[in-house]
């Protein structure tokens, strides 16, 4: 059985078929539908509803029809005078809600970057996402700018944020920040000076070329400050910004390494250049090695003790005592036997190791270089006399010991032992071997018993060569093992 | 007939015979809605001009491109109209209404009515007696929704889909609401019949 809902709503709906729909006034149905009896309450419904459908109170009076009608049409006649009253733009938003939320849209949209770009005017770490936007919002400020005054000035502007930026930065935790800002410090530093170089001379550009000499010493300073606290890259970076900036830092043209003759042996590497300074720490490819160099005729050079066998390093450089760091791929490679290979951009020196700079060593550190034989009789001289000064014998090249070294360099030694036997190289040694001549020659002179001071000197080492080279053979194999 | 969507797109931009065709289909039922809340036909024609003028100048605006959309609309504004009214009324100081009909009824009004209304029906009880202010009041009882059913339904003549997509019910919904509506209408109108009129029911049962 069907609910009282339905069963009024289908009564109505009969109701409204039977009589609205067929051209009757809607009060005669209220006389055609007599009360069923077997739905009293839904009767009782039906009668009300129809009471209501038809009450005269609900009925509009035709004459305050056409009243009303003729009032609204007159306002809407009004309104559509006033609407073409108005400007076009907003008169086409009424009509078109689309452009309106296009509008609004844009609005939002515009609100939203003026925001975001005053939010990103305040970044200064270069690693914050927003940072690349506040490049974007200078560069394009400058490019915008056709007075190239103005734009140096807003590169100067830009340079000293950056500036101010660089200390917060300066720790392990910001080196690619760090060296993004460095970089931009420095771009921006050189548009400001090129731009100022389109200036004429005037007021202006005087004012412009004081700013930019106070923003280079301000970050000569600062820079200098950081140095301590920065990695070895970052530091490398920052003596290059210091010497763009006229900073007074070390400078490689070049770097030679004289190679063992064996692994483990001693290497020795000099590194040529300028404004060097006793003391720096040598770098071998990037990293620190811990060996401190001398400055000896304006090259600054460093002995490693236990050289890793054939090891070609790609970079030689240098930690200067005032933090500064510097490298160069210019590398000359040598060998104690006189090979030489040349890498990087230098150029080799030719067929044989020709040692042009083996300065004097003196206790001051300063280097002087004062042959004392004429370079032809003596290739290497400078090598010869240091390696005689190594084994407190004279220098003099015309003593002893330099005329012995010479000549196991030339390969036309010839000496006699204690015992009276000649012994007589023709082959020539390099200068490492030298070396490892003397070492032993030197531990031969300690344990003869009938040598008083138990040393070499000026007046024994040609003895003493003699006899190590006896004991070593021509190859030193048994000295080397 | 052209199809009322048709005569909305029109009217929405500003055509003068789109704004009378709807004016004329609608007159009735706002009208109806109005009447059926305010206790004087005066009041209910100035409330209904107020809601035709609004309807003026807020059709360019409508969003409703359907017949249930544009009803749904329209007896939105009805409702504010009417409210705003009941608000303003109770700013006022009381009046005490002078005893006549303020509604004109024609005699053959009188005729329909004496002819299909018994002693029980409560609609035809208070007619008889003038006393339209109790079905405004047993009307403003109802909830809103009750009161457009059976505006949507009694006056304007909608079926139950159209009016469920009005007020955005289920049909079954608006069948319930259709049948409280009566039923509660009915209760509330018995009640004033008893407590409201009881010296001119004792009248009659004498007569």
């Amino acid at each position: 059985m069907k609910s009282l809902y339905d069963r009024l709503n289908d009564r109505l709906e009969h109701l409204e078929s039977r009589n609205w729909h067929n051209g009757h006034h809607p009060s005669d149905f209220m006389l055609q539908e007599p009360g069923r009896g077997d739905d009293p309450e839904v009767d009782a419904l039906i009668m009300l509803a129809r009471r209501l459908r038809v009450a005269p109170r609900l009925q509009v009076d035709p004459g305050f029809a056409q009243r009303l009608e003729r009032r609204m049409l007159h306002r809407h006649t009004e309104l559509q005078v006033q609407y073409s009253g108005m400007k076009r733009p907003f008169f086409l938003l009424h009509i078109r809600p689309a452009l309106g939320v296009a509008l609004c849209l844009c609005l939002l949209f515009l609100v939203l970057s003026i925001s975001v770009l005053a939010l990103a005017a305040q970044i200064s770490d270069p690693q914050n996402q927003l940072y690349a936007l506040k490049r974007w919002e200078q560069h394009l400020q400058i490019s915008l700018t056709s007075n190239a005054g103005d734009q140096a000035s807003l590169e100067i502007q830009g340079a000293r944020d950056r500036l101010n930026a660089l200390p917060s930065l300066a720790d392990p935790a910001h080196t690619v920040a760090y060296s993004q800002a460095l970089a931009d410090l420095d771009q921006q530093v050189q548009t400001a000076t090129a731009a100022i170089k389109e200036l004429p001379p005037g007021t202006q550009r005087q004012q412009l070329v004081s700013e930019l000499s106070g923003l280079k010493s301000d970050t000569i300073h600062i820079l200098r400050r950081l140095l301590p606290k920065l990695t070895l890259s970052e530091r490398l970076a920052t003596t290059g910004e210091l010497a763009h900036l006229g900073g007074n830092v070390p400078y490689l043209t070049s770097g030679m390494l004289i190679l063992p003759p064996h692994p483990h042996g001693r290497a020795t590497i000099s590194l040529s250049g300028s404004d060097l300074q006793s003391g720096a720490q040598l770098l071998v490819d990037g990293k620190p090695t811990g060996v401190t160099g001398l400055l000896q005729n304006g090259q600054l050079i460093f002995v490693v003790v236990n050289w890793k066998g054939e090891q070609h390093p790609q970079s030689l450089g240098l930690v200067d005592p005032d933090g500064t760091v510097v490298q160069t791929t210019a590398i000359t490679i040598g060998t104690a036997n006189g090979n030489t290979t040349s890498d990087g951009n230098h150029n080799g020196q030719g067929n044989g190791y020709q040692p042009t700079a083996t300065p004097d060593t003196q206790q001051n550190g300063q280097s002087t270089s004062q042959p004392t034989q004429d370079q032809s009789s003596c290739p290497g001289l400078p090598q010869a006399q240091k390696l005689a000064s190594k084994y407190q014998l004279s220098t003099d090249s015309h003593e002893a010991a330099v005329e012995a070294i010479c000549a196991l360099h030339q390969g036309t030694f010839t000496g006699t032992t204690s015992d009276g036997t000649t012994v007589t190289a023709s082959r020539a040694y390099g200068y490492g071997e030298i070396e490892q001549l003397l070492t032993y020659a030197q531990y031969l002179a300690s344990q003869d018993q009938t040598n008083p001071g138990g040393k070499l000197s000026d007046t024994n080492v040609s003895s003493y060569l003699a006899a190590a080279l006896l004991t070593c053979g021509s190859s030193l194999e048994e000295c080397e093992q | 007939m052209e199809a009322l969507e048709r005569v909305l797109v029109r009217a929405r931009q500003g055509d003068t015979e789109a704004l009378s065709m709807l004016y004329k289909q609608f007159l009735h039922g706002i009208f109806g809605y109005i009447a059926l809340r305010v206790p004087d036909r005066a009041t209910a024609e100035d409330l209904t001009s107020d809601v035709f003028l609004q309807m003026v100048e807020g059709i360019g605006h409508l969003r409703a491109n359907d017949e249930a959309g544009f009803t749904a609309w329209l007896l939105c504004i009805t409702r504010v109209v009417v409210a705003g009214y009941y608000r303003q009324r109770e700013k006022q100081p009381a009046q005490v209404p002078l005893p006549g009909d303020p509604w004109d009824q024609t005699q053959a009004e009188r005729l329909v009515i004496s002819a299909s209304s018994p002693e029980s029906d409560p609609v035809h009880w208070t007619e008889v007696r003038e006393d339209w202010w109790a079905v405004v009041q047993a009307i403003n009882t109802l909830t809103e929704e009750q009161r457009q059913v059976l505006v949507g339904r009694l006056i304007l003549g909608y079926d139950v889909a159209t009016i469920a997509r009005m007020i955005g019910k289920k049909a079954n919904a608006v069948k319930a609401l259709q049948f409280r509506a009566l039923q509660s209408l009915q209760r509330l109108l018995s009640n004033q019949q008893s407590l409201v009129h009881p010296h001119q029911r004792r009248k009659e049962e004498i007569r």
